[in-house]
């Protein structure tokens, strides 16, 4: 059982977050798979008549091609029926739900009177993005916007992206963008019920495809 | 409110489990003055405490004492005040508060200070409280004191109990006054009891323990102390923080610039007030604290907000939020930092005690191994954990004790500058 390297509490599956209140650790890795039971080898019965195959070691389990032929059905699937009746989505299909995906990428901004990088130092997790063209946003990155403020982009169960501001007000990234500079910048992050926007011009620009 | 101050809050985590039974969230809090922020413009008060016990005559350590005291007075501005309290088996005022354009009789009384037996620290702080400063206060309340300690030992005589220390520091600082201390060599905090006496006179007097190796680095930590101090934004600062009404304020730690747990905080209802060390202008000031929410249900709760207040007025303030949910990927941790920031800072505090202490070095060590599984540490948890890995790559038992009040000394606050 894995245990918190912080509190050393054991950690209980499914649960990322430590369990013990006030450790607050989060495990990164996921819970480990629980382990496969093992067959039921006497629902496996064959069928009236049929013999155990020939076997010169008892320890060696039926062979399972034997076992698919000669064993009754079943109401419980085994691990070979469910991943049998995994159909294959066509191709065409695959095709649209990889297209379906939004992908968020933020650029800093070039300047349009100058036509040349701005400095606006637009981080994403630390890093300055400036002069590198559009980056693909994840879920959890932390955008520096100018040295003004630290925003959260974050993409919720939906697949929808959005920026939570300290606030914790969320910016919705739809249609129309409203184009926001350094000097408003901000009150635009102060304010709420923002309208669908896209901040631009001299800061940054995040777009979706 | 002033808008020259920024206040930032961050929080590890937007959302909590509704259904967990209790959830822990950690936030961090940044006080940072920029270009624009306007200094106080007033005069100050140094009121130096100088240890002349008979040991300072060692390794010419009252010779460099003197000679930085004479130094800040040739710094100051003519109209700030110097005030004189010296301590042996007695304590007494030397100077009364004179204009630093009465340098010469200044020097000449400085000059004058002679060399006496043991060390009556308590008594030395409590004189320069009650007489030159209390004096200034009655006079002048305009005025910003700062009371300088300088001292090579321990305390030998009269109180030397530490928790007597540490109520008069509070006691100084709830005057509205900053106390900063200064060692020098390797003979003080070496007995148990005292391990960590200035440190904590220094903290509880909203002020910083420096330690001076050798005697010559005297003057440039009082000439340091000096510019710091003129840069002063806000004189003896208050943090209020209000915090949601089901919410349990766990643990605390200050970062910047200071490294320190928060004793004993104050709360009255859900707001908890502490006192912040004076806002200066080139100083960033940072704390971390956890949070405990129970289950519960609703959207965009007010988490906490953070107030800033110099006197009653409140100076500047932020608020944060917080929402249940039963979606488990939208309660994952967003800021790494936040998280990595407090406990790198309970790992320091722990190797600090650590240095004395077998099993806190191991606990701080435990803290360290466990934040060096976690990725995508940024912003101030990537400062506070190289700080903390910096600091936990000596053993205390194999270094000598000059170096072991020199580490004793780094894990007080983060040194910004490359190794």
């Amino acid at each position: 059982m894995e245990k918190c390297p912080l509190c050393d509490t054991e950690r209980v599956a499914g649960e990322d977050l430590c369990s013990n209140s006030k450790c607050g650790y989060e495990f990164s890795n996921p819970t480990e798979p629980e382990q496969q039971p093992e067959p039921d080898w006497d629902a496996l019965k064959p069928k009236s008549g049929a013999d155990w195959p020939e076997s010169n070691d008892s320890a060696v389990q039926p062979d399972q091609e034997w076992l698919k032929e000669h064993a009754e059905p079943k109401d419980t699937p085994t691990q070979d029926d469910v991943t049998a009746t995994i159909v294959e989505q066509p191709e065409q299909e695959k095709q649209e739900s990889s297209n379906n995906v939004t992908r968020y990428y933020i650029e800093d901004g070039v300047t349009p009177v100058q036509e040349k990088p701005s400095t606006n130092d637009t981080k994403v997790n630390g890093q300055n993005i400036t002069g590198q063209g559009k980056i693909e946003l994840e879920n959890g990155n932390v955008i520096e916007l100018s040295r003004v403020a630290e925003v959260t982009f974050q993409i919720d169960s939906n697949g929808q992206g959005k920026i939570l501001l300290p606030n914790n007000t969320e910016i919705l990234f739809e249609d129309d963008p409203k184009p926001v500079g350094r000097n408003d910048l901000t009150e635009f992050l102060n304010s709420v019920n923002l309208d669908p926007f896209e901040i631009s011009r001299v800061q940054f620009t995040i777009s979706k495809e | 409110m002033r808008d020259d101050l920024n206040l930032k809050l961050l929080q590890d985590r937007t959302h909590v489990d509704s259904n967990r039974e209790e959830s822990p969230v950690f936030v961090q809090i940044e006080i940072s003055p920029d270009e624009n922020t306007k200094i106080k413009q007033v005069d100050h008060h140094w009121c130096l405490v100088i240890d002349c016990s008979a040991s300072m005559l060692d390794g010419n350590k009252m010779e460099q004492a003197k000679t930085a005291a004479i130094n800040l007075v040739r710094t100051l501005p003519s109209d700030d005040l110097v005030s004189i309290v010296t301590f042996e088996s007695i304590a007494e005022e030397i100077l009364a508060p004179k204009p630093a354009f009465e340098r010469q009789y200044i020097e000449s009384t400085i000059n004058a200070i002679n060399i006496g037996r043991a060390t009556d620290m308590y008594e030395g702080i409590s004189l320069a409280f009650s007489k030159p400063i209390a004096r200034v206060q009655q006079r002048s309340p305009d005025v910003i004191n700062t009371m300088l300690l300088i001292t090579d030992g321990d305390p030998t005589i009269g109180k030397t109990d530490v928790s007597d220390f540490v109520r008069l520091a509070k006691e100084v600082r709830d005057g509205g006054v900053s106390l900063d201390a200064v060692g020098i060599g390797d003979e003080y905090g070496q007995d148990d009891e005292h391990a960590q006496l200035l440190r904590q006179v220094a903290e509880c007097g909203g002020g910083a323990w420096e330690h001076a190796s050798d005697a010559g680095q005297v003057t440039k930590i009082v000439q340091t102390k000096y510019t710091e101090r003129q840069k002063t934004v806000i004189n003896n600062p208050k943090l209020q923080l209000t915090l949601l009404d089901t919410a349990e304020l766990v643990e605390m730690y200050t970062v910047k610039p200071t490294i320190d747990r928060v004793e004993n905080l104050p709360r009255n209802g859900n707001v908890v007030s502490i006192d912040l060390k004076d806002i200066l202008k080139d100083q960033d000031q940072a704390v971390v604290l956890e949070l405990i929410i129970p289950s519960g249900n609703g959207t965009n709760l007010p988490l906490l907000r953070a107030a800033i207040l110099e006197g009653d007025t409140e100076v500047a303030s932020k608020s944060i939020e917080i929402s249940y949910s039963t979606d488990k990927v939208l309660c994952k941790r967003l800021n790494q930092g936040v998280f990595a920031a407090f406990y790198s800072m309970k790992g320091t505090v722990k190797q600090r005690d650590g240095i004395d202490d077998p099993d806190a070095k191991k606990e701080g060590e435990k803290i360290l191994d466990a934040l060096s599984k976690l990725d995508d540490i940024r912003g101030l948890g990537q400062e506070t954990v190289k700080h903390l890995t910096k600091i936990s790559g000596k053993d205390p038992g194999t270094i000598s004790k000059s170096d072991k009040t020199k580490l004793k000394h780094d894990t007080t606050f983060i040194d910004d500058r490359d190794d």
